[in-house]
């Protein structure tokens, strides 16, 4: 593997990586949802874009899955970002209406499992614990061989994750944005000035998951595969991790944790001079330094690396002020 | 609607928590454009009856009436949307909000608090804004916090803090006001600065009513004082009136006075 | 053979070992006010130190006695190190489950560092044993230990919790924090108390689900949280009885269901119990003060 290849397959998994942690941000960061099951919403995001993009399954192809309409790859994309916004909206129409913060963790944190459950064995969906596999390098108009393609690849993924930043940065510095803050900050008293704080945190958790869709679409777009092993629970914990060591509320912060945690934590652990038989010792160690220094900053630097941002407003003290009675 | 006359009137409320009644059939009415009081013993009700009628407990017996219309089954939101505020007992500020970002996050126009404004609507949400931080620059150059307008609400005062929250009620430009003890663990100089904005907010049409354990503050601003005790309202009138009355006294008034 | 009568008597097993982990863990959520995700990870340290000790040729049972030990002091120890720094100075509450989650993962990553991933199973002597008719239902000996292991256990909680000063300790903080330390109960000994016990019934738990899975891997604990979850909410979070009505509820329902759907989803019944208790009555059946 080139230097060169090697450096764009990170770059490409830099991309999907951030448009999942600026989605976790608006759930959490900003709305305060404990989406612990944030990694499946990906996970759908992928295979509904897989489904759309391959054709049907058939008896030769050895796999079983649903649809299979070899549509082109902005369709199935979206259809990925749209899937993963529905599954939000049906979940969270259900629970997020009237349960406190810890509720709302433990049903979304069971969702995470059943779905594990459902999608694994029930192998009509997605071809069960194997996985779809062989989805078509999207937007493959050249006919590019792997390393070109990944080069290539890296425009679309890059091009999205730009936009996506952008859409995040608006939604953050606006009136939306400043009622969802408010929201997290003391919910009740929020509701006591008016605002509809089912519907706020609602929205909030349907963007982000539609942002996990789309993050999971891009993906299945360079890793040609998905399969439940990909989305088991430690993974949602990556990306939090990512978020909260980047700065929570803080869309920058979001792009610097996901370059902590997944490429320097990730990729440089595996980069490690181990002898071959403790290879196999990289990952949970990994996922043991992933949780040390979750516990870690939450404990010093609860903030993250880069804390929230503030606008400061010009405004100037006018002459007569009706302070003084 | 009634232009003059009560603001509020309960009617037989009933409240209790897990099997302990905090209120027992409470009956009482605000006057529009007072400035009200309820007094009365740990105990009596006062918060629950506060909580009762701001949306924040759900009703569960009796009837709250506020500008002449039912408000029994209004969900949370409406209170405030309708003019009735309220305040707590612990100052809750949004800490991780600025302070001008707290007055402005209460009275943005609802209308533009989607996603689809926040990508699409940008000038319009500069325009509103605008013309909202005219009225926030008055309003804290009026409680004397505009020098700490960019500071983290949490990063105030405990009195700062307190202040911030009555501008916060004022710059939705309420009806009805309800404060849960303001004066609790307020130092006397900013005591008599309190007194002074709510009176001079009731004079330009605000109506008060304040749950308030000092009676030297009840005393100074309030012109009528509503008592309660054992979940219900004891009596009512003005504080002289109060003093003459025996079962007043020997409840509440004779003990500390 | 009535297949009715059998899975409801495999449905009782499973609800006395869900009942052992999620008595354990309403008790700890009613005291902590925090729920702990890393539960699923102190069954699964349950169920390895047993398989630990009794490949060193000890008895199991007695194993599996250390083992509930060894639970209880790893709780003890992660609540007195990691979880109450953060207690001190007034974490909120949703940020102590991410802290409990990152010690859940740290958990289960160790486990498989030092056995590796692969499925384990008690040895043979254990596990290979024939089921014998009991009236209508099916049993084998480790599932009637398993049944009286709950029982007496549920009946030792509740002495404890009605008769001894620890138990009412307990229900006085569970019911009211503050009139609690106004009362000069000591807080600091009853939160250690209760994370023993609840870090120990969790590890009996890890052994009895693992005995009647028949096998487990560092993550099998975690798969399983969400049922213990469903019957702690569905009886009423916080509520030691309640939690012995939810884990009957969950243990017959997610076994009766094999009956209708393929066994590989039984456990997804929980997620819908869990769910309609969530959607319809969050507060359990058996509510406690705390708001929902």
């Amino acid at each position: 593997m080139t230097l060169v290849y090697y450096a764009a397959n990170l770059g490409l998994f830099f991309c999907g990586y951030v448009i999942l942690a600026l989605g976790l941000n608006i759930q959490f960061g900003y709305a305060g949802v404990l989406n612990f099951a944030y990694i499946a919403f990906w996970a759908i995001g992928a295979y509904i874009t897989a489904v759309f993009m391959l054709g049907p399954s058939t008896a030769f192809s050895g796999e079983t899955y649903i649809l299979g309409l070899r549509l082109p790859f902005i369709v199935a994309l979206l259809a990925g970002g749209v899937a993963a916004g529905l599954l939000a909206v049906a979940m969270g129409g259900l629970i997020l209406r009237r349960l406190r913060g810890d509720f709302i963790g433990i049903g979304l944190f069971a969702l995470s499992f059943a779905l594990y459950d459902v999608v694994g064995n029930y192998t009509p969906l997605f071809n069960g614990w194997a996985g779809v596999i062989g989805v078509p390098p999207p937007l493959n108009f050249f006919n590019l061989n792997a390393e070109q393609y990944i080069l290539y690849y890296l425009i679309p993924s890059g091009l999205l994750a730009v936009l996506l930043y952008w859409v995040a940065q608006r939604l953050s510095r606006s009136p939306y944005g400043r009622a969802l803050r408010a929201l997290r900050e003391d919910e009740t008293v929020a509701a006591t000035f008016g605002k509809n704080t089912f519907r706020l945190r609602l929205s909030a958790m349907v963007i982000g998951c539609i942002y996990a869709g789309l993050a999971g679409g891009l993906m299945i777009g360079f890793l040609s595969a998905m399969a439940p092993a990909s989305w088991s629970a430690a993974e949602t914990f990556i990306i939090w991790t990512a978020v909260i060591v980047g700065g929570l509320g803080n869309n920058r912060g979001s792009v610097l944790g996901v370059l902590v945690i997944i490429i320097l934590l990730g990729e440089g652990t595996r980069l490690l001079p181990l002898p071959l038989e403790m290879q196999s010792l990289v990952p949970p160690l990994r996922g043991i330094i992933i949780g040390a220094v979750l516990i870690a900053i939450l404990y010093w630097r609860p903030k993250g690396l880069i804390p929230e941002e503030r606008t400061k407003y010009h405004l100037v003290a006018s002459q007569n002020s009706a302070a003084n009675p | 609607m009634n232009p003059s006359g009560d603001i509020l009137t309960v009617t037989d409320l009933k409240h209790a928590y897990g099997g302990v009644e905090a209120l027992s059939g409470c009956t009482l009415a605000v006057k529009r454009g007072s400035i009200t009081a309820v007094i009365g013993p740990n105990g009596a009700g006062k918060t629950t009856l506060v909580n009762v009628v701001s949306g924040v407990e759900p009703l569960q017996h009796g009837e709250v009436s506020f500008d002449g219309i039912d408000i029994g089954n209004w969900p949370a939101y409406m209170f405030a949307r309708r003019g009735l505020l309220r305040s707590f007992q612990l100052p809750r500020e949004f800490g991780g909000l600025s302070v001008v970002d707290n007055l402005l996050v209460v009275a943005q126009d609802v209308g533009l608090e989607n996603p689809f404004s926040a990508l699409f609507q940008r000038a319009a949400a500069r325009r509103m804004e605008a013309s909202l931080l005219d009225r926030v620059r008055g309003l804290l150059q009026e409680v004397g916090l505009f020098e700490a307008r960019n500071q983290y609400a949490r990063e105030l005062s405990g009195g700062q803090k307190r202040l911030l929250e009555l501008a916060r009620a004022m710059i939705v430009e309420p009806k009805l006001v309800i404060l849960d003890e303001p004066m609790a663990g307020v130092n006397p100089v900013l005591i008599e600065r309190v007194g002074q904005l709510i009176q001079v907010w009731n004079s330009r049409g605000v109506t008060f009513l304040i749950v308030e354990h000092k009676l030297e503050v009840v005393e100074a601003i309030c012109g009528y004082v509503i008592v309660m005790a054992n979940g219900m309202r004891l009596a009512a009138g003005t504080m002289r009136e109060l003093r003459a009355n025996p079962a007043v006294v020997s409840a509440y008034l004779g003990v500390a006075r | 053979m009535n297949s009715f009568a059998v899975e409801l008597g495999f449905g009782l097993v499973a609800a006395g070992f869900i009942a052992v982990a999620a008595v354990g863990a309403t008790l700890q959520f009613g005291i902590t006010n925090y729920i702990n995700f890393a539960l699923g990870d102190y069954m699964t340290i349950g169920a390895y130190s047993a398989w630990v000790l009794t490949s060193r040729a000890i008895n199991f049972w007695v194993a599996t006695a250390v083992a509930v030990v060894i639970g209880g002091v790893v709780a003890l120890l992660i609540s007195r190190f990691v979880l109450a720094p953060f207690v001190r100075r007034k974490t909120p509450v949703l940020y102590m489950l991410i802290v409990t989650l990152g010690v859940g993962l740290i958990i289960t990553n160790v486990i498989q560092l030092l056995f590796g991933s692969d499925q384990q199973q008690y040895p043979a002597s254990v596990i290979d044993q024939s089921a014998f008719h009991l009236g209508p239902f099916l049993a084998t000996p480790n599932q009637l230990i398993t049944l009286g292991l709950a029982a007496g256990l549920m009946i030792a909680l509740h002495f404890m919790l009605t008769r001894t000063a620890l138990g009412k300790g307990m229900r006085a903080m569970s019911d009211d924090p503050d009139l609690a330390r106004v009362a000069g109960i000591d807080a600091g000994r009853i939160t250690d108390w209760v994370w023993v016990i609840s870090g120990g019934l969790a590890a009996l738990a890890g052994v009895l689900l693992a005995l009647d899975v028949g096998s487990f891997t560092p993550a099998f604990g975690e798969l399983f949280l969400f049922v213990i979850f469903a019957a702690v909410v569905v009886g009423g979070a916080g509520q030691p009885n309640g939690a012995m009505l939810g884990a009957l509820i969950t243990g017959v329902a997610t076994s009766l269901a094999v009956l209708f759907v393929n066994s590989a989803y039984k456990n997804d019944v929980a997620f819908l119990i869990l769910l309609v208790a969530l959607v319809l009555r969050p507060q359990g059946i058996i509510p406690s003060r705390r708001s929902i």
